[in-house]
């Protein structure tokens, strides 16, 4: 794997926060424990933040429930792109709120990550029960998205609110979400990932690339 | 070819007797039954012809036992053939003429014996005393035409017509009657295929990306295997077109997908299902059609690359438990899984690859799935051992994560000589297309890549200085007798198949192949370092041990399995321990002795297995404690069986009582030595 300046820093707050979170990295650990390496430093903000909503559900593989997804935020994060580099072990779980975040692209180059997080519709508010006033975005302990649970995800919240992670200033989130606009509704998860693969294009150009791999013409 | 031996009776039946008699005399020595054993086993004339059907063509060795029958040729390279006189002495003194003859069945020899030479003429040779490489004799310089089409290999006979008559007949010796041809010329597997490829990329929606390669006529070629593409984390599906123009040239159908890697391998498995699933039950969408028909779902390949080659073996799992059902396709139909570089986050139960047919390349410079003791997660090769089907290991030094990929970028490597793309594709696509050709055709002539030795027989398109180590081995249940694979009996001094182990060589240590201090660095209280082969909850046992002057390493065999004259080989593998001071003193790659031992004393002459190819010197790449030298590469050794008779008659190989191991003495004058599978490999395999 490779020794990133990230994980260096990582490791540094860890020996001094939370040493019971080498574990994940002896040999024979299978779990990663929630530790203070959810890293402040990790999201530097929120760019866009779009509601969208779906006739027809789909699975969120980035969770161990994998819950059915109608509902959620599309957004655009401002990220260390040291944090997003893509490899093959551990990589840090994005969380917002009480969710999982699902990584469109990489970002590594931009600095901007487009995400879909899920969420339940909140009919009073008229938009996703998760507040992005309320729930702070952060990167958590490096794991497998797909076995983050929502104990886990319990223990990551614990361990950022101990970080000292809070909610972005409201006044940024709005300027988020005015950047974003309404609720896209669109019929399902193929209309979802090719809208967002839209927003990798203009805010990750350098992959324009990976974008295009998600916007090959659909068979009929 | 692999065949019985001759023996010593038709020797004293072509020296005693005219040519035109052979035929009778051959019925009357099988009906009675007549065996005189030079300990190579027997070979009895063919019934109806009378002929011999012998072992001969082959590559010479620089040393003992100076001559290798071999199966496969690439085009370009020399072809010989040799007669041991020692086992043939009624040759001696015979002047013949050697044909290369387009191969025949025995049925079309029987009805059309007249000798054709593909040369243009045969090559006329007098049999002379001594040894062979006295009567070694050059058929060809590379010139034999290869052309088999989208198939590997041209077969052919060696026919030594010692009546001169130009006519098989009796007396005549024949490679190639029985069974396999004599030997095959194949094009190089590593350079394109006949067919021009159409490239088409599309969607079935989320996750079901695809970008298909296939044969530009595909409407002439009938039904061809299908081979699934499954990415890694942060690669992309369309990084893949060495691999999937390659294969379509040569009459595959090759479709590489969006795979969901970054939740992580379960997720990437489904992927890999799901696409499968998909482009078989849509091929009706796809360029108005054009593969209905053509894809044939009882041979499916998976390849995946880290987190998908972790996913591909996980997939399979899934089928093969019931965990999934996929639609269109079921366990059986999965010819071959490879996983590139993968990683290792699931359990022991989740990732063991059943009875498939598996295959695995490393990259010993991955800087990423890295292979070093650290974390589990990095260590790719206890999937291969868990694997009990046919199973084939590539290690390329110098290769490195993103060399397997042929996108531009970061290479993700690390360490001395490195190869790039430029190094690593030629590995990758000549052996994938040998693989692939074995395991979904059938084809005999592919096997040579992977059975061989990579020193021994390799694509000419991969660079000279790319070092590969090898492995292979037969699927359990294939017929080979295992004489010890240190899994039962754990004593030093008991084999697994319960014969005694006598050895003077120093330290030696039967454990757990892994290494359990998470450092390369040699430490006497690790002897199993820089064994990356099994993590907690792995079986994977085998035997390391270190010397410094002549010492041995034996192990008796099993009365009930004293014949090897019907055997095709000795086969086991072995690698050097990393960082170790013998290791590093030596600083080469290494080989050693192997001696049998008969029943009456007799003794084989002993045989560097270096000659058919060496043990690779660990890479030499730093890190992870001190010193220098990454995971112990394993290399499978196989040692034709006849060759232990080699000048040397009156061993008996149908009463072995003991394989000696020989170090110090033969081959490296010291080192430290990892030994698993030795075994008898059995005929057919």
């Amino acid at each position: 794997m490779r020794n990133s300046r990230w994980f260096l820093t990582s490791f540094a707050a860890l020996a001094v926060l939370a040493a019971a979170g080498t574990a994940w990295m002896k040999a024979g650990a299978t779990q990663p424990a929630a530790s203070s390496t959810a890293a402040a430093s990790g999201v530097r903000g929120v760019l866009f933040a779009q509601p969208f909503v779906l006739d027809q559900s789909y699975s969120h593989t980035w969770r161990a429930e994998q819950p059915s997804v109608r509902a959620g935020w599309l957004l655009v994060l401002d990220v260390d792109p040291e944090v997003v580099v893509p490899q093959q072990g551990y990589e840090p779980v994005l969380f917002v709120g009480d969710q999982t975040a699902e990584r469109i692209n990489h970002g590594d180059g931009s600095g901007h990550l487009v995400v879909i997080v899920p969420s339940e519709l909140d009919h009073e508010r008229g938009e996703p029960a998760l507040d992005l006033l309320a729930g702070p975005i952060w990167f958590g302990t490096p794991s497998l998205p797909e076995q983050v649970d929502a104990k886990r995800l319990a223990e990551e919240r614990i361990a950022a609110r101990r970080a000292g992670i809070k909610p972005f200033a409201a006044a940024k989130v709005i300027e988020a979400k005015q950047r974003g606009g309404g609720f896209i509704a669109l019929k399902d998860r193929t209309e979802l990932e090719r809208y967002a693969a839209t927003l990798v294009t203009t805010w990750a150009p350098d992959e324009y690339d990976l974008a295009q791999g998600l916007l090959q013409p659909l068979l009929k | 070819m692999h065949r019985d031996s001759p023996s010593a009776v038709t020797a004293l039946l072509r020296a005693a007797t005219p040519l035109a008699l052979m035929a009778p005399l051959a019925a009357q020595a099988l009906s009675t039954s007549t065996q005189l054993s030079g300990g190579a086993g027997s070979v009895t004339p063919e019934p109806r012809l009378g002929v011999l059907d012998l072992e001969l063509a082959g590559e010479t060795l620089a040393g003992y036992p100076h001559f290798h029958y071999t199966r496969t040729f690439e085009i370009g390279k020399r072809v010989w053939m040799a007669i041991d006189p020692t086992r043939y002495p009624a040759f001696v003194g015979d002047t013949a003429d050697i044909y290369v003859v387009a191969h025949q069945s025995v049925a079309q020899w029987i009805a059309n014996g007249a000798l054709i030479d593909a040369r243009g003429a045969p090559t006329t040779f007098t049999f002379q005393p001594g040894t062979i490489q006295a009567n070694t004799v050059t058929l060809d310089n590379g010139t034999l035409n290869a052309d088999a089409g989208d198939s590997l290999g041209v077969p052919y006979d060696v026919v030594i017509d010692f009546d001169q008559d130009g006519l098989l007949g009796a007396g005549d010796a024949i490679d190639g009657f029985y069974g396999e041809p004599g030997f095959f010329v194949v094009e190089d597997p590593g350079q394109p295929g006949p067919h021009n490829v159409i490239e088409t990329q599309y969607s079935g929606g989320s996750f079901l990306g695809q970008d298909t390669y296939y044969p530009a006529n595909l409407l002439t070629l009938g039904q061809l295997p299908l081979v699934v593409i499954s990415h890694g984390n942060g690669h992309d599906y369309r990084w893949y077109d060495h691999i999937g123009y390659h294969l379509a040239s040569w009459g595959c159908i090759v479709m590489s997908h969006q795979n969901n890697t970054q939740p992580g391998p379960e997720a990437a498995s489904v992927t890999t299902l799901t696409n499968t699933d998909y482009l078989l039950s849509n091929q009706h969408l796809i360029d108005n059609g054009a593969l209905v028909g053509h894809i044939d779902a009882t041979r499916i390949i998976w390849i995946g690359h880290s987190r998908g080659g972790e996913g591909v073996a996980r997939a399979f799992n899934k089928v093969k438990t019931g965990a999934y059902v996929p639609v269109n396709y079921k366990a059986k139909d999965i010819a071959l899984v490879s996983s590139i570089a993968p990683t290792e986050f699931l359990t022991v139960a989740q990732l063991t690859p059943f009875d498939v047919n598996y295959h695995m390349f490393v990259g010993a410079s991955d800087s990423d799935v890295n292979g070093g003791p650290t974390t589990p997660i990095v260590q790719s090769t206890p999937i291969y051992e868990r694997s009990v089907g046919d199973k084939t290991f590539h290690s390329i030094q110098g290769a490195g994560h993103a060399d397997f990929h042929n996108q531009a970028g970061n290479c993700w490597c690390t360490g001395p000589s490195l190869i790039g793309k430029t190094g690593t594709h030629p590995v990758v696509l000549s052996n994938y297309l040998a693989l692939i050709k074995h395991y979904t055709e059938g084809n005999v002539a592919a096997r040579d890549y992977f059975e061989r030795a990579y020193d021994d027989f390799h694509s000419a398109s991969i660079p000279s200085n790319v070092i590969v180590a090898a492995e292979h081995k037969d699927a359990v249940g294939s017929g080979n007798f295992v004489i010890d694979d240190f899994q039962t009996n754990t004593g030093t001094a008991t084999s697994s198949s319960g014969t005694a182990v006598t050895a003077t060589v120093t330290n030696l240590v039967e454990a757990l192949m892994q290494d359990l201090d998470s450092s390369f660095s040699w430490s006497a209280a690790v002897p199993m370092n820089g064994m990356c082969r099994a993590i907690s909850g792995d079986v994977q046992r085998g035997a390391i041990f270190d010397f410094t002057t002549s010492s041995t390493y034996s192990v008796a065999v099993l009365p009930a399995q004293k014949d090897f004259s019907n055997d095709v080989a000795l086969g086991f593998r072995a690698c050097q321990g990393t960082r170790h001071p013998n290791t590093d003193s030596w600083n080469q790659p290494a080989s050693f002795g192997v001696q049998l031992e008969d029943a009456l004393g007799h003794l084989s002459t002993p045989i560097d297995f270096g000659w058919y190819g060496k043990l690779t010197r660990p890479y030499l790449r730093t890190g992870t404690g001190t010193g220098s030298g990454w995971a112990n590469e394993f290399g499978t050794v196989r040692i034709p069986m006849e060759s232990f008779t080699r000048h040397n008659p009156t061993f008996d190989l149908t009463q072995v009582v003991k394989i000696h191991f020989l170090f110090g003495s033969v081959g490296a004058t010291l080192g430290r030595i990892g030994m698993d599978d030795i075994e008898i490999i059995a005929k057919g395999n």
